[in-house]
């Protein structure tokens, strides 16, 4: 029974919670070069922690106890959210604006699409922010040789 | 025994569709054509290994609007479970306005 519990939980796959696209600009003296930004942090889901705790644990009343410290636990983690919480801070999404400008520098950002997505894992989660989009590059042209 | 069958069959063969995020830009004065792109992720018993399927919603958009911009786009993301726990399909639409 508690390697059928165990099973459930060793899957992992991806979530996605939020997309949303950006305005779509083109221009014939411009090339759009396609760019990725992805930012993560680790999410921890303390109820499944507990759960499997409980399961791993032969001694029932320490189960149980494990069980409730987790359910007091996520009582404090209240409020609308997408995924789980993650321990370490909660800026990591921040960094997307640097990741922005070191993948296109001269700022002329278009199509831009925001995913936000959870890649889950027994108890942990990689709670992931990205983005993908174009960035306008003006066309060179071909310089003419001299006769 | 036929009648739980039966509210089985019947239980596992609604279909409900669910909204998980809407999203919408600034709409221009002058709108142009309307142009729109989806795409769909089919997932069995909650099984899914990657988003890149995402990807081709600017490119889809673009591609029917080459000459201009799309502007005003709303972004729906939908899930539509038509076996629960065996499959849902994931549908992401985007449509907005090609201004030349």
């Amino acid at each position: 029974m508690k390697n059928l519990f165990l099973l459930l939980f060793v899957s992992s796959c991806a979530y996605v919670h939020h997309t949303q696209v950006g305005e779509i600009k083109s221009h014939p003296d411009y090339e759009s070069i396609p760019f990725e930004v992805l930012v993560s942090e680790t999410g921890f889901n303390i109820q499944e922690a507990g759960k499997i705790g409980a399961a791993v644990i032969s001694d029932k009343n320490a189960g149980d106890n494990l069980k409730a410290v987790a359910a007091i636990i996520s009582l404090f983690q209240m409020g609308p959210r997408t995924g789980e919480p993650v321990w370490s801070s909660d800026t990591y999404a921040d960094k997307v604006f640097v990741g922005l400008y070191e993948k296109c520098p001269s700022g002329q950002i278009t199509g831009l699409t925001s995913i936000r997505e959870m890649n889950k894992y027994p108890v942990v989660s990689g709670e992931i922010v990205k983005i993908t989009g174009f960035c306008l590059k003006k066309k060179t042209t071909p310089v003419r040789k001299q006769l | 025994m036929k009648s739980l069958m039966l509210v089985i069959v019947l239980l596992f063969s609604v279909s409900c569709a669910q909204v998980r995020s809407v999203s919408q830009t600034s709409i221009p004065t002058k709108r142009g054509t309307l142009v729109k792109a989806e795409v769909k992720n089919n997932i069995f018993f909650f099984f899914n290994f990657n988003t890149t399927y995402l990807n081709e919603l600017s490119a889809q958009l673009s591609s029917k609007c080459e000459k201009g911009s799309v502007e005003g786009i709303l972004t729906k993301d939908v899930v539509v479970t038509y076996f629960p726990i065996i499959f849902y399909q994931e549908q992401i639409s985007a449509e907005g306005f090609c201004v030349n």
